[in-house]
């Protein structure tokens, strides 16, 4: 009976992420562009400040305990929430046909699952995240319109129904155990490796729209191409050569 | 004769990128030394309790940074519009927001470690030197330094991937439009936090 309302909850999922699918191909394709598409913005202030509220009243003094721990402990916690995580880069590494990607991956692992990915066993080897907004983006799927989600906080649309589809991916058809151990683990090792951001974003001028600003920057940095980030490097540095005039 | 030209010109192009190697092996040691310099200014800065040092370290560290340039990157083209007290303003006020965000970590900085990766010139007028930064906090940050090839002045910094200097400029961007014709009050606005 459980099994077969997670099925319908999966099948919910999945019509959700293709309904997204169809909203963010009707949006023009403006993913690099400087202007973030923020077409609910007086809603999205809003769930920032609660966001806001929430982190100030729960996850600041939560994190302010979990800094005590020793530091071998929480690089253990953040260790095992990337590895955990790792299926999606897989699957989605195969989407976008990055075989060496796919390859260290999935070796890296394999590896990690002797320690149940608490101990990085080749810290050498790093590989870059997948997931499935950035297979959307891969194949030219517009970012559409920035939003904020409670307790999630800022994503783009692409990003946000890529999620859902990546949790499908991670929960397994069966496997419902991810979310309820794994899922607070991430919280809490986010908060805390991302701690001095969510600061520098408290002291802003304009909290709301540093956070914007740093959450667009960063995923744009990390879904695009080499192509692409060398292109934006050019022009950066005529920009700044003209200026040096 | 034409043999005695061939050997001149062969020597000519071989002293040529002779020269050019060492001048730009010389840029790029000026650049890693500015960096150095840089962040053990910052952590003079923040160990240092006496006013008057920490006032002479942010000289220091005034002197090392292309101010100019920051505030004609950061404000666009609206800066050629600013008449030359507010450019003063301005600068000041960016500057000591520099200041005040390193007072805000400063037990981050007090142990500040960067480990040079590689330098690179990159056209004709700037080097990057990329490498990477520890903290109490914060484990193998990317971090990159711009600096200008002829001042040798820091132009900008990147921490992973994402440049001061721009997300500077997108968080101006709308209150410049709010206050077009009034930078005063911009400049008001912006740094009243």
């Amino acid at each position: 009976m459980f099994n077969r309302i997670l099925n319908n909850k999966n099948i919910f999922k999945l019509f959700l992420a293709q309904l997204m699918l169809i909203l963010l191909s009707s949006c023009a394709q403006n993913s690099a562009n400087k202007e973030i598409h923020d077409p609910l913005e007086s809603m999205n202030r809003s769930v920032f400040k609660f966001n806001q509220g929430l982190d100030k009243y729960v996850f600041k003094p939560i994190n302010t305990e979990y800094e005590k721990l020793p530091e071998n402990v929480k690089k253990g916690v953040s260790n095992h929430v990337k590895w955990a995580s790792t299926p999606v880069t897989i699957v989605n590494s195969a989407i976008q046909l990055e075989a060496e990607n796919f390859s260290t991956s999935s070796i890296k692992f394999l590896l990690n699952s002797l320690t149940l990915g608490f101990y990085d066993l080749d810290p050498e080897t790093k590989y870059k995240t997948r997931d499935f907004g950035s297979s959307l983006a891969n194949y030219n799927v517009s970012s559409g319109p920035y939003i904020v989600l409670p307790i999630l906080g800022p994503r783009s649309l692409r990003h946000f129904s890529g999620n859902i589809v990546d949790q499908s991916v991670s929960n397994g058809p069966k496997n419902h155990s991810y979310n309820s151990t794994t899922l607070p683990m991430s919280i809490l090792s986010n908060r805390n490796t991302y701690s001095n951001v969510i600061e520098d974003i408290y002291n802003a001028q304009d909290p709301y729209l540093r956070a914007k600003i740093l959450y667009t920057e960063n995923r744009f940095n990390s879904i695009s191409s080499t192509k692409l980030l060398e292109q934006q490097k050019q022009d950066e540095q005529d920009e700044f050569e003209k200026l040096l005039d | 004769m034409n043999l005695k030209n061939y050997w001149i010109s062969k020597l000519i192009i071989i002293l040529g990128i002779f020269f050019l190697n060492s001048a730009n092996a010389d840029i790029k040691i000026k650049a890693s030394q500015q960096v150095s310099n840089f962040l053990n200014t910052i952590k003079e800065f923040a160990s240092e309790k006496d006013s008057l040092i920490k006032i002479k370290r942010s000289d220091e560290l005034l002197d090392m940074v292309d101010l100019e340039f920051m505030s004609k990157a950061t404000v666009g083209k609206h800066w050629k519009t600013v008449n030359d007290n507010e450019k003063i303003i301005f600068k000041r006020k960016l500057f000591n927001k520099f200041i005040q965000f390193i007072d805000l970590h400063l037990e981050d900085f007090k142990e500040i470690k960067f480990q040079e990766k590689s330098i690179k010139l990159r056209g004709q007028k700037l080097v990057y030197v990329t490498g990477s930064i520890d903290t109490k906090k914060i484990k193998n940050l990317d971090i990159t330094w711009k600096l200008s090839s002829k001042e040798n002045k820091i132009l900008d910094v990147e921490i992973e991937k994402i440049s001061l200097i721009k997300t500077q400029k997108l968080e101006m961007r709308p209150l410049l439009k709010k206050n077009k014709n009034n930078f005063s009050q911009f400049i008001k606005i912006y740094f009243s936090n």
